[in-house]
């Protein structure tokens, strides 16, 4: 058995937190809750560094006041904990993060989704492979036209374009599988290797 | 008035930003990199947002003590315990540490990893190939797991070649059009958050 | 028929203890099953192998621990790739668990010898998810004033120099999210991009690598295990393939076995007197 306390505690926790798969009880229930407020403790901690290091060091060493502002901003979301009065002030932290987003997005998915994407597709069609994809992809979003009034030939294309979302939904669906398979294998690394020598290691 | 400010700062914003990427002119270049930055500062600022949420919640609850109240002190505690280790010790300290390595981690594992029981349920009794489209769609799957385990290859050596046509030819076609197609409504989205046609992130509440 | 239909009202319970012997087991007793390496993985492996030494890469490590399981032994073997090339990574990260997991992934080779500040730094976290990374590719040293050490980055040797990320010689990130942003903001710098994937997102980026915009990927675990064999150093990622085999097998027999029940017992099943046919 392991000597190392982390692993027993994370160890112990696991259990706790997986004796729900035997039945919900108060052990699965408060580790539950310990997860929730460590992962909100480490995130208040996270952000605050980000606050020291871009305002509080920056005002203090450097004398850079513009910091104020949009620390400011930020403290407007708190706003509707002072009073309802003061609530719509944290429309304007929401605005500036959310115009961020969308610009920033906006500007390159024309570029590297779209323009890049569609010129990806501009392929000779002397493979079936090429024909597959050519076609597959118009079928596709075919499927996703929705201000066009529907005719034959975009029926047809929305319909095989089905065909090729569902084999494409396969595709997730065996990597999602995969995926939570590699991550209950970790699982059983700390259980049967680090705690319970079990595994031995390679 | 409280809806027309951010509608405005949301356009201001918009709009340099988008400047900046088409047209490369220095004085907006600086103008757009502090923009982002400030954005940092605010994101910062949010993160904390849930947290004095879920406080104000589990601190009233611990206040009408009931059976489950108990739950909602682990969750405070937990919460106090760990910004305290992180603020006041310091990052590099071993309370710290010790809480991502021996609490953090496992539990964050755990609870994703759980899915995968959940997974293995659901195949056994959720997955049904009760149309062509359903069964197409598990026979990608199938043949795609075969394809990416030792064991399919094994089994038969063209295994990983099928998954690798799934992944690099049928997948490739159905996710570059789905890709094309969230790029345009996503820029539609934008423009509607950036011209103030759409204001449903700003909230409702009193004008 | 009246097997399959005990068969389909198997409580939960034996499922679970089926997956976890399934995986157990083999790890206890590996198989040995060969592993080919694949195109992506070759890929990537022969990009990254091109780095001379000295050249810096940034490395985000945005991957939650939840899902590190999957991509933990890609970044593993990558960053022994670019030291052993002697190549400096600049570590960055959008997730708040990213500085904690950087820290574990660098202890091994600080106590071998390479210098903190000189041959890799650690960045840090970032708020802001793409507006982080939009960032610190704009400008690194404004986005980060100082480093999760409490170094003021504009001392360390490691980023002189070094304004955009135009100025590094690569981009790889570790993601547990859509490819999408790193695409989106980086691949104006015109650096080769290497994205290690969690399985999920995976079929995601397919369209990226076949446009060229992402380099290389490497696929959940078993990408991991991948370039270990590349790197001839097997590790976390070749010792779970068998359990992941025999995993992978469980599910399958129980799609199959379900369906076989669902079709079997449902043509059996009695009309309900009223019932609408």
């Amino acid at each position: 058995m392991s000597s190392d306390p982390k692993v027993w505690v994370a160890s112990i926790l696991t259990i706790m937190a997986y004796s729900y798969l035997f039945k919900e009880n108060e052990f699965y229930k408060a580790m539950e809750h310990l997860y929730v407020g460590v992962a909100a403790g480490y995130t208040v901690v996270m952000g605050y560094t980000n606050v020291v290091s871009k305002v509080w060091e920056p005002l203090t060493k450097k004398g850079s006041w513009w910091v104020l502002i949009p620390a400011v901003i930020g403290l407007c979301l708190f706003a509707p904990y002072i009073g309802a009065r003061y609530a719509w002030l944290r429309r304007i932290p929401v605005a500036v993060i959310a115009a961020i987003g969308a610009a920033l997005s906006a500007r390159t998915a024309v570029t590297e989704q779209f323009v890049q994407q569609l010129r990806a597709s501009m392929i000779s069609l002397t493979t079936l492979d090429n024909v597959i994809i050519a076609l597959g992809t118009l079928a596709t979003l075919s499927y996703f036209i929705f201000t066009v009034r529907p005719n034959p030939v975009l029926r047809a294309g929305a319909e095989a374009g089905k065909w090729v979302i569902m084999v494409t939904l396969g595709a997730a669906f065996g990597a999602g599988i995969m995926g939570r398979i590699s991550l209950l294998i970790g699982r059983l690394f700390l259980l049967f290797q680090d705690w319970i020598p079990l595994i031995k290691p390679r | 008035m409280k809806r027309e400010v951010p509608v405005a700062i949301s356009a201001l914003v918009g709009l340099v930003l988008l400047i900046d990427y088409f047209f490369k002119i220095p004085s907006i270049r600086t103008m757009a990199t502090e923009i982002q930055d400030w954005g940092l500062i605010i994101a910062a600022f949010a993160l904390a947002l849930a947290a004095v949420n879920l406080l104000r919640i589990h601190v009233s609850r611990i206040g009408k003590w009931n059976r489950n109240s108990i739950h909602s002190f682990i969750l405070v505690a937990a919460m106090l315990i760990t910004v305290f280790s992180g603020i006041v010790l310091g990052r590099q300290s071993k309370p710290f540490d010790f809480i991502f390595q021996a609490i953090f981690n496992p539990l964050a594992s755990a609870f994703y990893a759980m899915t995968a029981f959940h997974l293995a349920s659901a195949s056994y009794r959720a997955f049904r190939a009760k149309n062509a489209q359903a069964a197409a769609l598990l026979i990608a799957g199938v043949l795609l797991m075969l394809g990416r385990a030792p064991i399919g290859e094994a089994m038969w050596s063209r295994f990983p070649k099928i998954a690798d046509w799934i992944m690099g030819v049928v997948n490739l076609a159905g996710s570059r059009g789905i890709l094309i197609s969230t790029a345009v409504g996503m820029v539609g989205v934008s423009l509607r958050v950036l011209t103030g046609i759409d204001r449903s992130h700003l909230g409702g509440g009193a004008e | 028929m009246e097997f399959f239909k005990r068969l389909g009202e198997i409580d939960n319970r034996v499922i679970y203890i089926l997956l976890i012997l399934s995986l157990l087991i083999p790890l206890m007793k590996p198989l040995g099953l060969p592993i080919s390496v694949g195109a992506h993985t070759r890929r990537s492996f022969s990009v990254i192998d091109k780095l001379q030494a000295g050249d810096r890469v940034i490395v985000d490590i945005s991957y939650s621990v939840s899902g590190a399981a999957d991509v933990q032994p890609q970044a593993v073997a990558i960053l022994k790739h670019l030291f052993d090339k002697g190549a400096k990574a600049i570590f960055v990260t959008t997730v708040t668990e990213g500085p904690m997991i950087i820290e574990s992934l660098v202890k091994p080779w600080e106590q071998a010898g390479k210098r903190y500040g000189v041959d890799f730094c650690n960045l840090g976290f970032l708020a802001g998810g793409e507006n982080a990374i939009a960032m610190y590719c704009r400008d690194i040293k404004k986005a980060y004033p100082t480093d999760y050490r409490g170094n003021a980055t504009s001392e360390l040797p490691v980023l002189e120099g070094i304004h955009s990320a135009g100025d590094v010689k690569m981009y790889i990130f570790f993601s547990t999210q859509n490819s999408d942003m790193y695409v989106r903001q980086v691949t104006q710098y015109k650096i080769p991009i290497i994205g290690g994937l969690i399985n999920t997102i995976a079929p995601q980026a397919e369209p990226y690598v076949n446009a060229g915009q992402l380099a290389g990927i490497l696929v959940g675990l078993r990408g991991g295990a991948e370039y270990e064999i590349l790197m001839k150093s097997p590790g976390m990622g070749v010792a779970s393939m068998d359990a992941q085999s025999m995993g992978h097998l469980l599910i399958i027999m129980s799609v199959v076995l379900g369906n076989l029940s669902y079709f079997l017992t449902r043509s059996a099943k009695p009309v309900k007197k009223g019932a609408v046919k």
